[in-house]
């Protein structure tokens, strides 16, 4: 991304809501910044409206867990991609434990099963997601596996039971 | 009516649940439910070095392994800083070109048999089999050959493999004349493809659908043309659309795809000149063989790298590149050890399969064969 796209960008955040970018941080030639997680959604929302900078295509989005390296445990980071300019951009917004965020399925559909994994694997909430249920992992799992804190055997393993019904063995 | 489809059905391509809700043969409802294939592979990556990660990327998306190499080893090369040798660059484009075909080969034989041709698999099997000797040809592995690695490729491409690439290129395109006898103007084929599994554009790309199901819509967006990488800005080459964005218009997508890598592995051909196959940084490849027999230095230097590990500088990098389904991601965070801090991979099957609901709402039940087998999931990489 070239300096003049990448500033074009989070001058219009800046303009709109002044004091919203926390943090510029480019990496590689890519752009991120950091937001507050109160303002992820309105910053998210005028980056795919604004006609000039028509972030139309959510790429990714998932979570980093800093245990122990920053003051809020969860970092989510969001990866915008605009398909007029091809350029992309990192969102990123700090999570404590415990801690929600609304969720962005209103702005991309896109989000929807990316949020939930995220909620699987760490245990963020996200406000207002219409069906936060576990994706990849059975109902009755316990833990949040890419936690750091959750080990690489898992806590405990599955013995699929005759009659339906799901057991587990802990692991020593 | 609830019906449950799968997870041992043979046209979900894998191990996927789908719940229908059904009045009559209209399908009201779709809900998917994945994670029979979850085998952790974000957090094994995590315990791992940068290069014993490799191998974990092969399973992925099992058709098309080294596209998978290729995405983790430019992600990591951009964190390490290296600059690849033109050589290399061009065997990865080859070797990825060819991962294309053979994946649209067996998108096209399965997706085909699953509608209820049972004859196109049969060919199609036929030259997938040559690609398959190919690779075993430059990297000794038919299927999970981890043959891209950090730095390099593992293996030069032989005069052998070349002339039997140069061959390929030259058969291959007959045999698509040959498919397409079978299908593009077939009636029975076209009754249950055209105007099935509809989607707009805009509703594709807020569901976050890459690849030839969204370039079926006739949206232009392809990695390689709009974000080049390993050198594809020096090949000449069109996006490829279709129209209406239905289950035809996808096999037309592909079909005209699998003779455009065709045209760039003959472009790269062209391009292949003698060179190293290596960067040149000693942190990250490991010393050639004789030197490690010969030079105890070297000894040494092999041996800490392998049990080891390269360290990477800290930062982070989204790096994304074209597979045949779509934009692959690997968002990689390094804290300055050898084991990457976090790998999150953005897998386009995994995002494609959310607009299965919107495809599939409203048609009928014989439909929604149709509709997975176009958007062609592979769901090693939808469950990771």
């Amino acid at each position: 991304m070239t300096m003049t796209q990448e500033h074009s960008a989070i001058k219009k955040l800046e303009q709109a809501f002044p004091g919203v970018v926390k943090k510029i941080i480019t990496a590689f030639g890519d752009p991120g910044i950091l937001v507050d997680k109160e303002d992820v959604k309105r910053v998210c929302c005028l980056l795919k409206e604004d006609k000039e900078l028509s972030f139309d295509l959510l790429s990714d989005l998932g979570g980093v867990d800093y245990q122990g390296k920053k003051d809020k445990r969860f970092e989510l980071i969001y990866q915008l991609y605009s398909t007029r300019t091809h350029q992309w951009l990192r969102v990123k917004t700090e999570v404590g434990e415990n801690e929600s965020v609304p969720t962005m399925t209103g702005i991309w559909k896109a989000a929807d099963w990316p949020e939930r994994e995220c909620h699987e694997m760490f245990g963020i909430e996200f406000d207002g997601h219409p069906d936060l249920l576990r994706l990849l992992t059975i109902e009755e799992f316990d833990g949040f596996p890419l936690r750091k804190d959750y080990p690489l055997l898992g806590k405990a393993e599955i013995i699929a039971g005759h009659e339906g019904g799901v057991q587990w063995r802990k692991r020593d | 009516m609830i019906l449950h489809m799968g997870p041992q059905h043979p046209s979900t391509h894998g191990v996927l649940r789908v719940d229908l809700e059904l009045d009559g043969e209209v399908i009201l409802r779709v809900i998917p439910h994945l994670g029979h294939l979850h085998r952790g592979i974000e957090k094994l990556a995590e315990n791992k070095t940068y290069h014993q990660v490799i191998p974990l990327t092969d399973r992925l998306d099992y058709l098309s392994p080294m596209v998978n190499n290729f995405g983790y080893a430019l992600a990591v090369e951009r964190l390490l800083g290296i600059q690849m040798p033109e050589r290399a660059q061009v065997i990865r484009v080859i070797m990825a070109e060819l991962t294309r075909i053979q994946s649209h080969l067996v998108w096209m034989g399965t997706h085909v048999l699953d509608i209820g041709a049972m004859s196109p698999i049969m060919y199609c099997f036929r030259e997938r089999e040559e690609i398959l000797d190919i690779f075993e040809m430059v990297a000794g592995a038919r299927m999970n050959p981890s043959y891209i690695r950090v730095g390099g490729v593992n293996g030069d491409v032989m005069s052998a493999a070349r002339d039997k690439i140069a061959e390929f290129t030259e058969t291959f395109p007959k045999h698509i004349i040959e498919y397409e006898d079978l299908l593009t103007n077939n009636p029975i084929w076209i009754n249950r493809t055209k105007g099935v599994g509809k989607i707009t554009a805009e509703e594709a790309i807020n569901l976050g659908t890459t690849g030839p199901t969204l370039r079926s819509c006739g949206f232009k967006w392809d990695l390689r043309k709009t974000n080049p990488y390993s050198g594809y800005e020096n090949y000449q080459f069109d996006f490829i659309l279709g129209k209406n964005g239905d289950v035809y218009d996808r096999y037309r997508v592909r079909i005209e795809e699998m003779k455009q890598s065709i045209d760039l592995i003959k472009q790269g051909l062209k391009k292949l000149k003698p060179g190293p196959i290596y960067a040149d940084d000693a942190k990250v490849i490991p010393p050639i063989k004789e030197k490690v027999m010969t030079d105890i230095g070297a000894l040494i230097h092999h041996f800490k790298i392998i049990s080891e590990g390269f360290k990477v500088p800290e930062g982070e990098v989204y790096q994304a590149i074209e597979t045949p389904r779509g934009e692959l991601g690997f968002y990689i965070v390094s804290d300055g050890s050898s084991k990457p801090y976090r790998v999150k991979i953005k897998t386009p099957s995994f995002m494609n399969l959310m607009a299965l609901e919107t495809l599939a709402t409203g048609r009928l039940l014989a439909d929604i064969v149709a509709i997975i087998g176009s958007m062609d999931i592979v769901l090693g990489e939808i469950d990771k």
